[in-house]
């Protein structure tokens, strides 16, 4: 097709006074930084305000404990966690999950709830587990497992020292029996055979739950543990 | 530097930090993370109190600050941008980038754990900052 022969289109130039700026003025960028700044500000003060102290722990009392289990040999429904004190999720659990699941069924005697260690955060990790074995023996596993998980800290970052773990055992009442279980390492190969059970059973995140044999992974809320055990008790 | 090289820079920066935004969100709402691996970091930072700021996800905020700015620079690549898309480039990197190292702060400082992709995010946000700065003193 024969093309007609055009003129060459001309680029339209605009004049300059319409050509947009390419460069904001001083005042604009200025004004401009101004409200960023007054908006992280604002941010930040947002953020804060919104922090709270530790959440209060949950209570372990009024439900029979024998070291690291709770509630009747008999309960038709078995919970075994694998959990790390330094673990942010398995705090998130004990803070939220457990109390809910104490009321609900450990005390109503459908469900024992046995907690294994799966030290492996770090030192403080081991440490801490060994802690709670020690107040096990004076029956106080989970009052003291209830406190640090409501005291963690950041991990390794001294929250969980031995001199700490025996200044909060204090303030739970514990005797002067724990500072020297805990002092001599008494629980350590326990913990170690805790942590080695756990990885032999497939655990690699905690909290890690088996609820009678069926493995659940994460920090799982009531609502959802719900659907899992009913069925159990049924 | 060009100034061609400076925008598709910008706007390559703009699209990873969105994407990783991105991920970090879908992690804060599908709960992936709410169990622990042992090596630290992501599931400390993103499990902090530090993680939400009046109730909205960080990642939230920043998914939506490299959203702005991919769209931003996307409409600067073309030669003949506005200055006014200059101006809120300026602005919004400005705020991220100061919002980004109060970030790094904590998770250095206070929380005492650093999450690796929200450092990439962070470094994102400044390397945008900086890009945009060097465009407003290069700008013709």
């Amino acid at each position: 097709m024969a093309r007609s022969p055009r003129r060459p289109r001309a680029r339209r130039e605009r004049p300059p006074a319409v050509v947009a700026r390419a460069r904001p003025s001083a005042l604009q960028l200025g004004i401009v930084a101004a409200v960023a700044i007054v908006a992280v500000g604002a941010l930040i003060v947002l953020g804060n305000a919104g922090q709270s102290a530790a959440p209060p722990p949950a209570s372990a009392a009024g439900i029979h404990a024998t070291g690291n289990a709770m509630g009747g040999a008999g309960a038709p429904v078995t919970m075994e966690e694998w959990g790390d004190f330094q673990c942010p999720a398995c705090r998130a659990f004990a803070l939220t999950s457990e109390p809910r699941l104490r009321t609900t069924y450990v005390s109503t005697g459908n469900v024992r709830f046995v907690f294994h260690h799966l030290a492996f955060i770090g030192q403080e990790s081991t440490w801490a587990a060994e802690a709670a074995e020690c107040a096990g023996e004076e029956g106080r596993f989970f009052d003291l497992h209830d406190k640090l998980y409501a005291l963690q800290g950041a991990e390794n970052g001294g929250t969980f020292t031995k001199a700490n773990l025996m200044t909060i055992a204090h303030d739970l009442g514990l005797s002067s029996g724990f500072d020297a279980c805990l002092a001599s390492d008494r629980y350590a190969q326990r913990v170690r055979d805790d942590t080695a059970a756990g990885q032999q059973k497939g655990v690699s995140v905690t909290p890690t739950i088996f609820v009678n044999g069926r493995k659940v992974e994460g920090a799982l809320s009531f609502d959802q543990l719900r659907p899992i055990i009913d069925p159990l008790l049924k | 530097m060009t100034t061609r090289a400076v925008r598709s820079a910008a706007f390559g920066i703009a699209g990873i930090g969105t994407a990783i935004s991105a991920y970090l969100v879908w992690v804060h709402y599908s709960g992936a993370l709410a169990f622990c691996v042992g090596v630290g970091g992501c599931e400390t930072v993103q499990s902090s109190p530090y993680a939400e700021v009046a109730g909205l996800p960080v990642a939230l905020l920043g998914l939506a600050a490299f959203a702005i700015a991919t769209a931003l620079t996307t409409v600067r690549l073309r030669a003949a941008a506005s200055a006014s898309t200059l101006t809120g480039l300026f602005g919004l990197t400005l705020a991220g980038a100061l919002f980004a190292l109060y970030l790094t702060y904590l998770e250095l400082f206070v929380i005492h754990a650093v999450c690796p992709w929200c450092l990439a995010v962070d470094s994102a946000m400044v390397a945008l900052f900086l890009l945009t700065v060097v465009e407003l003193r290069g700008a013709p």
